[in-house]
């Protein structure tokens, strides 16, 4: 951050805010991009974006710029739901594998332990 | 403290109970140990052949429900780790914040610590070596 007076800052830097002020989405973020790998497909480490702009939350937070945190927060938060929907993605895909066949013999004695634990 | 009352912490706390108690379910009556079984493998292991963080997570909460912790631990070590300290961080939201947690906190609310742990655990478990190896699943 330079101090010349002449510049116009993007946006108003002041002093440190508390952690928080702006929520980072740190866990969603964490959890969404392991599920999304696991679930979907290599191209969930496309979650690690939403971790980057988590720490970007902190970092502006730290030196008082409000606006650009929350504008991290946001992007943090787009990315988040991107890794999201490629485990939502994911998990469908193998439910759809289930269904299709790929595991019948389980599929099937999962239906007959549904059915005996509703009779009971 | 107020959380507890609003809606949807409420319909989220009722949707995460129902979740667990299937999941719960499910891992006492099938095993994810066997090849083409119920639960879904990790795909990234599948396109690739390496492991990637969260291998091992389902195997991991099998043993966990049949009261194998040792096991649980050697499937997922970090997974197993997190999801030890959980009850804590949950506490902490609610409210309760001892001095001795302000530490643990501080450390697992940093997004740069997970930046550098989770792609330095994901190479680790692909390593062939002895100390490496014991992070892979198994």
């Amino acid at each position: 951050m330079s101090s010349n007076p002449y510049s116009t800052p993007s946006s108003q830097v002041s002093d440190p805010l508390p952690p928080g002020t702006v929520p980072n989405h740190l866990a969603w973020a964490i959890v969404s991009t392991v599920l999304a790998t696991c679930l979907c497909c290599p191209l969930g480490l496309i979650g690690i974006v939403a971790i980057v702009f988590s720490s970007k939350v902190n970092s502006l937070l730290r030196i008082g710029d409000l606006a650009g945190a929350q504008r991290a927060s946001n992007t943090a938060k787009t990315w988040c739901w991107v890794a999201t929907a490629l485990a939502i993605i994911g998990l469908l895909w193998t439910a759809y594998g289930l269904y299709t066949g790929q595991s019948q013999m389980q599929y099937q004695q999962l239906m007959e332990l549904m059915e005996q634990a509703q009779s009971n | 403290m107020n959380l507890a009352l609003k809606p949807l912490p409420v319909a989220g706390f009722a949707a995460a109970a129902l979740a667990a108690v299937a999941g719960v379910w499910l891992l006492r009556h099938f095993d994810p140990n066997v090849a083409r079984g119920l639960f879904p493998t990790c795909m990234f292991h599948d396109l690739t052949g390496f492991y990637c963080i969260g291998c091992g997570m389902t195997r991991m909460l099998h043993a966990l429900v049949h009261g194998d912790v040792p096991r649980a631990f050697s499937m997922n070590p970090l997974a197993m780790s997190l999801l030890s300290v959980s009850p804590l961080l949950a506490a902490w939201r609610l409210g309760w914040r001892p001095r001795w947690l302000h530490g643990v906190v501080a450390v697992l609310a940093e997004p740069k610590v997970w930046l550098v742990l989770l792609p330095a655990y994901w190479v680790a478990r692909n390593l062939p070596w002895f100390p490496f190896t014991l992070l892979a699943p198994g």
